[in-house]
Formats: structure tokens, C-alpha cells, sequence
């Protein structure tokens, strides 16, 4: 005679996790490779340059950004959420023991990992950055101080402030995945309307995405800042666990 | 006790009905055959109890919870198919190791002695495997985890004659010395029923049968003989089937109800009495018409 087994949520989406770290571990891998290729179009490319001269001299100023590296950084935590919430994933996850709700949770756990692990990468591929520069850029003389040395605290901040906006890319990713779900047609609705908004907004330079960025971004207070991102993600978060609990496994 | 109750569960998809009205319950510590034709609603009524699928109507409980988003029925259950999705990166000896951490019953010197005994690559990834070897890996699953409910849908899909019959072995040796609901799902009953005790028959939907395999083995025989004959020895009982053999020879199977003097005297009527496998039965059970794929080439 064999008594019932008990597990309560919280265990359920604590083993889920766990499992996730492992099963999903090569999603660490191609972060890397994705800050690499990063790497490569911001020292091959460069974001901007400006060129003047005289008969006598020849000015170039190159500026250098991490910010090719973040936005490759945010597109892979997007899409990696996005996946998480494919047919094939719950189906992995329901192969053990889960509900939707507990699936859903580890999940978010999963995307906590990944938006800190991309943010501290983020903040240490600025400093990659500047070393090869350095090494391929003809030394120091030629790089501004100012610009060049970091203090470990801003390099701090940057981890956290990169890992709370990819959390928020994270968690869009997650719901924009979830609404796809619910029926067939959005997986061309749904691009489509973000494509569309998007170029109406560019032809009409109204650019009221840019308020929505700026909601977040011209925040001076620290404490305000994380609120917003993270009331922000938790609501996007709710919407997909709602939409996805009474989803089916095939 | 029951480990599963079904009422006038019934499930559609779209406008097609998967599941029609089905009641029955399974007693705890069991093993029920599920058989019936294809599209008769096995698959989609085990996904059901292991919260995969949702109900449309009735009521459905499995350990008394609705199985849908039951965290106490998951970690209860386990559900082997031939779809198992498993991670694409971990290697099979790393997903017992996985699915070790979730069943709290999980044995895991049965899941490496079998593993063993199978001759598994312990480095090998579950998408490298054969059918054959990813049903006998999903099956070293289904039995390790040990759950007071344990379901396999067609498990045996391109396993060979020899594994097949170690993994029926196997499962009613595991079932001896830990006693437990298996739910088993297949189109090989002949195979499969001296390890079962129940059989739930199935048909569009509708249950047709829920009975113990030893009545089942009885509940039916076979006659054959001269038509005329025939149809005078069986008079108006229950008649399964009828195929028509030779110029006016035909053979029936009806509802075993002759007493042994009957059965008798039909042997002196020049009568051939036989019983009717139970596999045999459930195809005529389940059959749309009484005299199966000959009603397609017969000309009236």
C-alpha cells in the first residue's frame, strides 16, 4: 500500500527551478557568445564618429558604447522568456511534477538568473570594452581618462541598473509568449502590431515610446527607479500567469 | 477506496466529442487495462487525469481532486507516452537523476538496475535514442517514480517482442512488491491481460465494458456451424458478431449464457463451440457494424 506523496507550491517551484538551471544551462553559454559577436560590432563598427580637419590636422573622434551590448543582452533575455513559454517547454515541464502556477513561477525565478546574469556580464563587457581598446586603440594617450577608468561601484550600479531593465525585456518577452499562446492568429497579429505601432510612431514623430522609455529612464531617485521596474514586472508577470493557467498539454 | 472517479466526464474538441458521458471509477492498487479502437478517447481521457487536459462537463477526480493544476495529483502520477518531452540537453542518466528530485517515492536503485539491465549509454541524450530505446527509457521512468497512480499510454511503441515482455515482467514485479493504480493504455490486449485485472473497454467515446479480465475471458462465445443451425442454437441472445464463411457456413460470437447441457448438445447438432479471446471481444465490442470489414465487400 503505497500513502499519497505531499509537496507543497513553494517546493514544487523550488525543484522546478533547479531543474530549469540545469536543463537550460546552455542558455548561459549563448549569452556569452551573444556579448561576443556584441563586442565585435562595437569595436569593428563603432556608434559614432565625427571627422574634421585642417591643412595642417586630421581629427577623428570615435565614441564607443556598451550599448550595442545591451541591446543584444535584452533581444536574448526576450527571447529566451518568449521560448519559455512555447508549447515544448511546458510540455518538458509537466513531464514532472508542476502545475501551471508553480511552471509559471520557476520560470520567473529562471528569468531573475538570467537578467542578473546578463546584467553583471553587461557591466564587466564595458570593461572588456575598453581593454581592447586600449590594447588595439594605440594605448592610453589616445583614450579620454575620464571616460576610461571605471570606479567598482559605478561599475556596481551599472550590474544592477542592466539587470532590472533586462528583467523588464524578460518579462515582456514572457508575456508577449503567453498571449501568443492563446490562439494561433497572434503569432501574426502580434508582431505585426508592434512592427505597425512602431513605424507609425517613426513616420508620425510623435515617438510616444519614447515617453514609456522615459518613464523609467529619467527616474533620478534609485528607490523610485527599482519600484517602477519592478511593479512593472510584476504586473506583466501576473497577466501571463493568468493568461496561461488553464493552458492545455497537448 | 478509488484512486480515479469519473461522472458523465465529457470532453470536445471543437465540435468533435473525445469523451461522451464516460462514468466508472478504478479502485486503489490496481491494474486496468484501457483499450478500444483508435479515436476512442483513451489518450485523451488519461491526459485528463493527469491535469494535462481540462474537462468540458461531468466531474472527474483523481485521488479526490480535480486533477486539473493539482499539485498533490502531479506528484501522485506519473503519465509515460511516447511523447515524453524531456530536456534536449541533459543526458538520460542526468534525467533520472532530475526526475529523482521531484518524486518523493523516486527508487533509484530499481531506475539504475534497469538501466543497467537495458544496456543504456548513461552519456547519451534522449533525442539520440531509438524508439524502441526511448520507449524502454520513459518506461525505466514510469516504473522508478513509483506513483501511487501510474499511467502508460502505449508505452510499448517499437519495443521488441523481448523487451516488451520484460517490461510486462517487470511492471508486475514492481506492482507485486509495491501495490499501486497503473492505468495501461494498448492496442496489444492478447499481450498485456494476464498481467492486468481490470479491463475499461472504450468506444467513441462511451465506456462499453468496465469489468474483471477473468469475467471478460468468459463473457463471450464463439459458434460455428451451418447457418440455419446456428441461428436456431444461439435464438435471441446477445449477438457481438456475425461473419458469413464458406456457402452457408457462418460463425457468431453472443453473450455466454448456454447452460453445460447446451453446450452439449450443440457439439452433437454438428455445432463448434469455442470462448472468445478477450482481445477478440473488444474488437467486436467496439466494431460499427456486427460483421466488420466484410460488410464493406458484401453485396446487399
Amino acid at each position: 500500500m503505497m500513502s499519497l506523496a505531499r509537496i507543497s507550491l513553494g517546493g514544487a517551484v523550488k525543484q522546478q527551478y533547479l531543474f530549469k538551471l540545469r536543463a537550460y544551462a546552455n542558455l548561459f553559454v549563448s549569452l556569452v557568445a551573444v556579448q561576443i559577436i556584441a563586442l565585435l560590432f562595437t569595436t569593428g563598427g563603432m556608434v559614432g564618429m565625427s571627422g574634421m580637419g585642417s591643412e595642417y590636422l586630421d581629427l577623428e573622434i570615435r565614441f564607443y558604447s556598451g550599448a550595442i551590448l545591451f541591446v543584444f543582452t535584452a533581444l536574448w533575455i526576450a527571447v529566451n522568456a518568449f521560448v519559455l513559454t512555447l508549447p515544448l517547454s511546458r510540455h518538458v515541464d509537466f513531464s514532472f511534477v508542476t502545475n501551471r502556477l508553480s511552471s509559471n513561477l520557476a520560470n520567473f525565478g529562471f528569468l531573475v538568473t538570467a537578467a542578473v546574469a546578463g546584467g553583471v556580464t553587461v557591466s564587466l563587457g564595458s570593461l572588456l570594452l575598453r581593454n581592447v581598446l586600449y590594447y588595439t586603440g594605440g594605448g592610453s594617450s589616445l583614450i579620454i581618462g575620464a571616460n576610461f577608468l571605471v570606479r567598482p561601484d559605478e561599475l556596481l550600479t551599472g550590474a544592477a541598473v542592466g539587470s532590472l531593465y533586462l528583467l523588464l525585456f524578460g518579462a515582456a518577452g514572457y508575456l508577449a509568449g503567453a498571449l501568443i499562446q492563446l490562439h494561433r492568429s497572434l503569432y501574426v497579429l502580434l508582431p505585426a502590431l508592434v512592427l505597425g505601432v512602431l513605424f507609425y510612431e517613426a513616420a508620425h514623430e510623435q515617438l510616444r515610446l519614447l515617453q514609456v522609455i522615459n518613464f523609467y529612464r529619467l527616474e533620478a531617485l534609485p528607490i523610485l527607479f527599482i519600484l517602477k521596474i519592478v511593479s512593472s514586472v510584476l504586473l506583466l508577470w501576473s497577466g501571463a500567469a493568468l493568461l496561461s493557467n488553464r493552458t492545455e498539454i497537448g | 477506496m478509488n484512486a480515479v472517479e469519473c461522472r458523465e466526464l465529457t470532453r470536445y474538441f471543437g465540435r468533435t466529442v473525445a469523451l461522451n458521458d464516460l462514468s466508472f471509477a478504478i479502485k486503489k492498487n490496481t491494474i486496468t487495462g484501457l483499450v478500444g479502437p483508435n479515436g476512442a478517447g483513451k489518450t485523451t481521457l488519461l491526459k485528463i487525469l493527469c491535469g494535462h487536459l481540462r474537462k468540458t462537463a461531468g466531474d472527474v477526480r483523481v485521488f479526490s481532486d480535480d486533477p486539473f493544476n493539482s499539485l498533490k495529483v502531479s506528484v501522485n502520477t506519473v503519465f509515460i507516452d511516447d511523447h515524453l518531452a524531456l530536456p534536449a540537453t541533459l543526458t538520460i542518466f542526468d534525467t533520472l537523476e532530475a526526475a529523482r528530485l521531484f518524486y518523493p517515492n523516486w527508487d533509484h536503485r530499481l531506475a539504475l538496475r534497469l538501466f543497467e539491465y537495458f544496456s543504456f549509454e548513461p552519456r547519451k541524450l534522449h533525442k539520440d535514442l531509438s524508439k524502441g530505446q526511448k520507449s524502454t527509457f520513459n518506461m525505466i521512468l514510469g516504473l522508478s517514480a513509483r506513483c501511487a497512480l501510474t499511467i502508460f499510454d502505449e508505452p510499448t511503441v517499437g519495443m521488441d517482442t523481448a523487451v516488451r515482455r520484460d517490461f510486462y515482467r517487470a511492471l508486475l514485479q514492481d506492482y507485486l512488491h509495491h501495490p499501486r493504480t497503473i492505468i495501461f493504455s494498448s492496442h496489444l490486449l492478447g499481450e498485456i491481460e494476464d498481467i492486468l485485472e481490470e479491463i475499461l473497454l472504450l468506444g467513441e467515446g462511451r465506456k462499453c465494458l468496465h469489468l474483471p479480465v477473468a469475467e471478460l475471458r468468459g463473457y463471450a462465445v464463439g459458434v460455428r456451424g451451418p447457418a440455419e443451425t446456428v441461428e436456431h442454437f444461439i435464438a435471441d441472445r446477445d449477438l457481438f458478431r456475425r461473419e458469413r464463411f464458406g456457402r452457408d457456413k457462418i460463425f457468431v460470437a453472443v453473450r455466454n449464457s448456454f447452460s453445460g447441457e447446451a453446450l452439449q448438445e450443440a457439439g452433437a447438432m454438428g455445432l463448434e463451440v469455442f470462448p472468445i479471446p478477450a482481445e477478440d471481444l473488444c474488437v467486436y465490442l467496439t466494431a460499427r457494424t456486427k460483421g466488420g470489414i466484410d460488410d464493406v465487400f458484401s453485396e446487399d
